[in-house]
Formats: structure tokens, sequence, C-alpha cells
């Protein structure tokens, strides 16, 4: 009677366990497909908006249209190098009148004779 | 007296709406200084299309010979920037107590310059009469047996053509071995490549 109920006993304990692996799996199947077919925007009003964008920036179409945007920036970019240059050097006659006691004539002096 | 006043003010900002698209800093958009006799606005230039054009755009130089130098030059004088330099020339040059100092040849100094700078040629560093006369004009005074006092010395900023440029160290390693001071001296390492990139005022000798 003993070994009957033991053996009873066995099975149930085996049935419960891979009863609970069986619910473990199919709920990590189930979680795992409905993260991966998550999308943040699915409940908004951008969805399609968003899906739109991300479907044009796939075509090739857009990708060549962006191309000669591109290429119009930087024929823009080309015209600035072009810009011309402001001269900002202010010219200064070698004749100046400078007091001769100045720091810069007497520097200029020793110079001009070191040389 | 109330005149002259107004009149500054009205100076100042007509200057200050000039050049107030491309300021120096927030606060200053210009600074007025003299060169050989005549005043000078340093400002930045206002085309912001401009760019840089000639020699000083070249951005690789052969090394050695023309290598990166350092900020700290172990000696004990300190490396300014640009903000720096116009506060000297502003508080210091134009007050006559700083000379702003540019160690580039003379040709290259009449061609063009820093507004407000004197010329003392690198090579002269090696020229001990000619470098004991510039001294005496830098405030230093001859003492006994080839020493120096140099209580009275000007505070001195040098440059040359840029970060890449050995002769700013020449001189002033030159005037350091002499005896000045090195606490009065700055060395404002960008130089004139760093001046020009920031569309700053140049000076031309004809």
């Amino acid at each position: 009677m003993k070994r009957l109920r033991g053996a009873f006993t066995y099975k149930i304990a085996i049935a419960i366990i891979l009863f609970l692996g069986f619910v473990i799996v199919g709920l990590i199947v189930v979680l795992n497909t409905i993260t991966d077919n998550y999308n943040p925007y699915m409940d908004t009003q951008q969805a399609p908006a968003f899906k739109e964008e991300k479907d044009k920036v796939l075509t090739t179409e857009s990708y060549l249209d962006a191309i000669e945007h591109y290429k119009e920036l930087e024929l823009d970019d080309m015209s600035q190098d072009e810009a011309k240059e402001e001269n900002s050097a202010t010219l200064i006659s070698q004749n100046s009148e400078v007091s001769k006691s100045s720091l810069s004539s007497k520097i200029d002096a020793i110079v001009a004779e070191a040389l | 007296m109330k005149l002259f006043i107004t009149m500054a003010i009205l100076v100042t900002s007509i200057f200050a709406g000039k050049y107030g698209k491309v300021k120096i800093t927030e606060k200053i958009s210009h600074v007025l200084v003299f060169h050989k006799g005549k005043s000078i606005n340093i400002h930045r230039i206002q085309d912001v299309k401009n760019h840089l054009t000639g020699a000083y755009a070249k951005i690789s130089q052969p090394c050695p010979g023309r290598c990166i130098q350092p900020i700290d030059m172990k000696n004990g004088v300190e490396t300014v920037g640009e903000v720096e330099v116009i506060s000297f020339i502003k508080n210091k040059v134009n007050d006559h107590k700083g000379a702003l100092i540019d160690a580039r040849p003379q040709s290259m100094y009449n061609k063009e310059t820093i507004p407000s700078a004197i010329n003392i040629p690198f090579m002269l560093g090696d020229n001990k009469e000619a470098m004991s006369d510039i001294l005496e004009v830098l405030g230093m005074e001859k003492m006994p047996k080839g020493k120096w006092n140099n209580s009275k010395a000007l505070e001195i900023m040098v440059y040359c053509n840029g970060p890449w440029c050995q002769k700013s160290s020449k001189l002033i390693n030159s005037l350091v071995k002499m005896g000045y001071p090195a606490n009065k001296i700055y060395y404002y390492r960008g130089g004139f490549q760093m001046w020009k990139s920031l569309g700053l005022t140049t000076v031309k000798t004809k």
C-alpha cells in the first residue's frame, strides 16, 4: 500500500514539474513575441507619419534626392569660400611722426644698427 | 569738458555698434591702441563669411624646425592667449608700462604685425651688444661687473609666427639668460597665425 502511495506521489510531482516547465517556457515565448512587436508610436497619432518617414528614407529615390540636396549644400559652401576677404590690415607710413624718445623709435634704431 | 565727455561717449557708442556683430569678448568690441604714432582700433573682422588666406592659412609646417611648441616654457615665463594680449595692450602698452614684442624678422614685421607691437628680431639674441642696449631701453639698469638691476624692467609680451614657431622661445631664452626677470615676461604662443585666424586687426608698414 505504501509503495503504491509512494509511486503515486512521485508521478504527481513529475506532472507538476512538467506543467510548471511548460507554463514557464510558454510565458517566455509569449512575452518575447510581444516585446519584439512593440512599437512606442503604435497607439499615438504619430504612428503613420513615423512609418512614412522611415519608408521614405529607405527608398532609392529619396536617397538620390538626399544626394542632390547635399550637392546643392556643397555648392553653397563653395560660393561662401569665394567670399571676398575683408582686409583689416591698416597701412602705417614708415615716415609717421613718432617721437624719437618713444620706446618704439629707440628699439627701431638699435635694431637697424645691429642688422 | 562736458562736450569732450559727450563726444567720447558718442564715438565709443558708434564704434561699439560698428564692431558689435563680431566682438572680441562678450564685453569688449574694440580696443584703441597706438602704432608708430597713429591711433588704431583693434577689432575683429565683421564679415562672418571671411576666410583666412595667404601664408598664415597653412596648417602644416616641416618639423624638425617648425615643431609644435609646449604651453609651459619651464623657465617661469607665463604663456598667454589673445584676451590676455588685448588686455596687456590696453592696460600696459597704452600706459607705457609694458611692451608687446614681435620676435619675427624685420621684413615680416613691416609686412604685417599686431598693432602697438615693437620689433626685436630673434636673431639679435646672439648679439650681446645690441641686446645690452635693448635691455636698457626696456628699463633694465646696468650695474658694475656686468650685472643688471631689474627692479624697473618693463613687463614684456613676446610672440612670433604661431604655435609652431621657435623664434619667441629663442628671444625669451636670450633675455632670461641676460638677466631679464622671467616673471615680467609673457609668451603669446598662438602668435600671429592665431591672431589672424580670429580676424583681429593687423597693421602693415608702407
